[in-house]
């Protein structure tokens, strides 16, 4: 049993190695994340959902994700990223019945909103995470950083661009 | 062959295997303490810890699996490190095992995090399977610290005077 105690020992020096490179980084990490807390309130929690404007433009271009978009009716048929859905956050559950159909729970889903401090995005993300979508990143810089960029982008209410224009297609 | 072959024989494989394990998971723990958060996003993937543990699982493991790969180097140490890499590589199989069942279309997570993190699949578990039964293997061949000679016991000795 020698070789247990010492790997317990390792365990445990692994343990205080853990805390000192933590206590070192310029934001550490709580060691436990406060889960009464809402995700907008635990901006701990919530920097752990976002996804990075590089990630989130490899998703679109590999079809490996389904993508939110939080904001009103009327932005979101001014323009928004191709293939988008619309589910604004103050009309959710009128909204969300076109996620239940066509994505999958088990789906990596990435939501913007406005963009800045704009919540809409983690009151949908909450939403979808009670409805059983649990695989859910935000977006943070939101609209304000993917309108002006290069990636395709449609207009209309109907999402995939059936209806609406790809600003991108000649 | 040889007794001596084979003993021989027996401990090249015994220092290849330990040379292996080590860098593997020297490198995959290394990752994972410059991500930490990257590797929250995929340990929450898995949607098997609690969420309030996500973060402590995420801090601790990267440097068991540091410190389980140097102590493959230490012959002292050596069987420690390995009984480490074969318990985690059997935590590891069981966690992709369960994701693959319940569907899951994630990346393992095993060597960093980002696009081209490798996915979640049957390759993860081979590679599993195969840290398993490697470090198994350097358990088994590796002289245990309990072979040193019983002289040292001193109670053991005082026994025997006494008697």
């Amino acid at each position: 049993m020698k070789s247990g105690s010492r790997a317990a020992a390792l365990a445990f020096f692994g343990a205080i190695c853990a805390s000192i490179a933590n206590a070192a980084r310029p934001s550490p990490l709580p060691w436990v994340l406060d889960f009464k807390s809402s995700v907008v309130d635990n901006a701990a929690l919530a920097a752990t959902f976002e996804v990075s404007y590089d990630e989130l433009a490899g998703h679109l271009k590999q079809f490996s994700a389904a993508f939110i978009d939080a904001r009103s009716a009327e932005l979101f048929a001014a323009g928004h990223l191709e293939g988008a859905y619309n589910v604004p956050s103050d009309q959710m559950e009128s909204f969300a019945g076109v996620i239940f159909q066509n994505v999958s729970p088990a789906q990596l889903i990435i939501v913007y909103c406005d963009g800045g401090n704009c919540e809409a995005s983690h009151k949908v993300v909450e939403f979808l995470n009670a409805s059983g979508f649990r695989n859910t990143r935000i977006f943070k810089q939101g609209w304000e950083m993917l309108g002006p960029s290069d990636l395709p982008k449609a207009t209309g209410s109907e999402p995939m661009g059936s209806t609406g224009q790809s600003q991108g297609a000649p | 062959m040889t007794i001596e072959h084979h003993g021989a024989a027996k401990r090249a494989l015994t220092a290849l295997l330990c040379a292996g394990l080590a860098a593997v998971f020297v490198y995959a723990g290394a990752l994972k303490i410059l991500d930490p958060r990257g590797f929250v996003n995929d340990l929450r993937n898995y949607r098997l810890f609690p969420w309030w543990s996500l973060n402590a699982v995420a801090l601790l493991v990267p440097w068991w699996e540091v410190l389980a790969g140097v102590a493959l180097f230490t012959p002292r140490w050596r069987r420690a490190g390995a009984m480490m890499t074969g318990l985690m590589g059997v935590s590891f199989f069981l966690s992709v095992s369960q994701a693959l069942l319940r569907g899951l279309d994630i990346h393992c997570g095993c060597f960093g995090h980002g696009e081209k993190a490798a996915q979640a699949g049957l390759k993860t578990l081979a590679i599993d399977v195969a840290v398993v039964a490697a470090s198994w293997y350097v358990w088994r061949h590796s002289p245990a610290a309990a072979q040193r000679p019983a002289a040292f016991d001193e109670s053991a000795a005082a026994a025997l005077n006494s008697a």
